[in-house]
């Protein structure tokens, strides 16, 4: 990427006072910061108080790797004309399957990035970490739910058996 | 990492967003988990019943019995009593709603604002359900596909304002209503009609239509005033070959970037149009035929197809056998594709003479082309090495075989 240095480089700062140098291309990823860009050009410094360092850097990985992608795909068509379908295709399925090795994270860090990705506007971020986190309550057992998450159950056995028999079809066996 | 529950302390609007993406079922089932996931469901936005659901309430009981029946209205009853927010999306597969239901739901979905509503039958029910009149009280609706169903407009009704896609299947309507409904969509991007509607004008006036789907229509009823029109899926039904101008109906189509013509449209054309007819199609970049390449009135209609889509990028010919043709056309040279890159063809039966001469004609005249793929239902060598041995106009063109296999076009 040669043109990288002569981009305009954004600082962002996270909450805990770390600073990131990333271009302007892959700040404007986040929905939020393009807001912020085109209410005030000249910003080069962005403190993000609900951001930490670790999910920030999370942030910019995933970001500077869809800008990547998409950099490559746009290369590729304006060489050949037009984009060939089964070379498209192959990018599609390799970025997938970095994104797929991105969410290889705790549960605990899933919910940073999906509050971060919500807070920032990155919405293919959004959309897979809450896909992330559907797949994983689907297919499981109440307590199964609760152990993935961490989930304290309050309800007394009685209670639970309460609000079960309030929507009994939600709990017939069938599966 | 500290063992703390993050999730239950997500926005709602987070929350909402995650049990979306569930069954309906997995979604009220995490009510149970704690305190704070009591009446999380509740304000899910969008209500999905589809063939899954069905089967999961019910696994073992055929799906169209009144048992079942009764389950699904006995559950969205439920569902929508306990709801709390608004409803976008609200979809029943394979089941045929009752009229008492109906109107309930209608008033529900009226006060949660419904965008997207969808109702379909099953495959194996042939009857149809009356919309009530309440149906037309949901004046957010965004997205609306109604199947067999019959559908009788109230007069004062002043149309969907904010209607951007509307799927019609197998539905009973006069012409009066249908041309009315489309006409006050004035946001309508994307139209589906598919049905027989034997002697019906289809009159789509849409200055913002996009995409328009029309099967099983008789081409010479189709009305159309569609200037931002760039997608068309045209299916006529067979035997009407009854005088008509299509001519019109082609000149409507002249904006288009994406044009299929399938079923019997193309031997509708090749027996309606006057061969000679001159109508540019400069922006067509795809364009996908069923035709039989045997037959010299077909053939001659797509050459001229051809001849004046210059700037083709993607072809895919489905060669259809009939009985009626057993002509053996000769592909003139005279039209060079100057963009053409991609070509698919699917030979569902053999006749393979013919075929083999279009290919030969489409690999002369591509000096671009990169692949050509063929697929065909039977698996003839001789046939495949000929193939291969054809002149080819553009040192990159590769040619893919897929036998025994019919591609997804």
């Amino acid at each position: 990427m040669a043109r990288s240095s002569t981009e305009n480089m954004i600082t962002l700062m996270s909450s805990d006072g770390e600073e990131f140098m990333v271009t302007e291309k892959v700040a404007r990823e986040c929905t939020t910061i393009r807001n912020m860009l085109e209410d005030d050009c000249v910003i080069t410094n962005i403190p993000l108080p609900n951001v930490t360092s670790d999910i920030l850097s999370m942030v910019i990985e995933y970001c500077m790797e869809h800008v990547a992608a998409a950099e490559k795909a746009a290369a590729e068509t304006a060489e050949k004309g037009s984009s060939s379908a089964p070379a498209a295709a192959k990018a599609n399925k390799d970025l997938e399957e970095w994104d797929k090795a991105f969410m290889n994270v705790d549960v605990y860090t899933l919910c940073d990035l999906i509050l971060a990705a919500n807070y920032l506007n990155v919405s293919g971020l959004l959309d897979l970490t809450i896909q992330t986190a559907a797949n994983l309550i689907k297919g499981k057992s109440p307590e199964q739910i609760r152990k993935t998450f961490h989930i304290q159950n309050d309800l007394s056995l009685e209670e639970e058996e309460k609000i079960r028999s309030q929507t009994p079809w939600a709990f017939e066996k069938s599966e | 990492m500290p063992e703390l529950d993050r999730i239950s302390d997500l926005p709602r609007d987070i929350k909402d967003n995650i049990l979306v993406r569930l069954s309906l079922k997995e979604a009220v089932r995490t009510c149970c988990l704690s305190s704070n996931w009591r009446l999380a469901w509740s304000s899910i936005p969008e209500l999905v019943y589809d063939k899954n659901f069905i089967s999961k309430l019910d696994a073992s009981a055929d799906e169209r019995n009144i048992e079942s029946t009764k389950k699904m209205v006995k559950f969205v009853d439920k569902f929508l009593s306990l709801h709390d927010g608004l409803i976008r999306k609200f979809v029943i597969a394979d089941v045929k709603p009752c009229s008492e239901s109906l109107n309930v739901w209608m008033a529900v979905l009226f006060r949660k604002r419904v965008e997207k509503f969808k109702i379909t039958s099953s495959d194996f029910d042939f009857s149809k359900w009356k919309v009530p009149s309440t149906f037309w009280n949901l004046l957010c609706l965004r997205e609306l596909v109604l199947e067999r169903c019959i559908i009788e407009m109230p007069g004062s009704f002043e149309g969907f304002k904010h209607l951007r896609s509307l799927h019609l299947r197998i539905i009973e309507i006069s012409e009066a209503d249908l041309t009315k409904l489309i006409a006050t969509s004035p946001l309508l991007e994307n139209l589906v009609l598919f049905g027989y509607m034997h002697r019906m004008n289809v009159k789509v006036d849409a200055p913002m239509l996009k995409e328009l789907h029309l099967t099983c229509i008789d081409f010479q009823h189709v009305f159309l005033r569609t200037p931002l029109l760039v997608k068309a899926v045209l299916g006529a039904e067979p035997n009407l070959w009854r005088q008509s101008n299509v001519i019109d109906l082609l000149n409507c189509l002249q904006n288009l970037e994406m044009l299929d013509l399938r079923w019997y449209s193309m031997r509708h054309l090749a027996y309606t149009l006057d061969l000679e007819f001159s109508i540019n199609f400069y922006h067509l970049k795809k364009l996908r035929i069923d035709m039989n390449v045997a037959c010299k009135r077909e053939a001659a209609v797509v050459r001229q197809l051809f001849h004046h889509a210059p700037n083709l990028q993607e072809l895919a010919v489905c060669q259809e056998y009939r009985a009626s043709a057993y002509e053996t056309e000769e592909w003139a040279q005279y039209t060079i594709f100057k963009h053409l890159k991609f070509v698919k063809i699917i030979d569902y039966f053999k006749n393979h003479k013919s075929v083999l001469l279009f290919v030969a004609f489409l690999l002369a005249s591509t000096p671009v082309l990169e692949e050509l793929h063929f697929a065909s239902r039977v698996k003839d060598p001789e046939f495949l090495e000929n193939l291969m041995q054809l002149k080819r106009a553009s040192k990159k063109a590769q040619i893919f075989n897929f036998p025994n296999k019919l591609l997804n076009m």
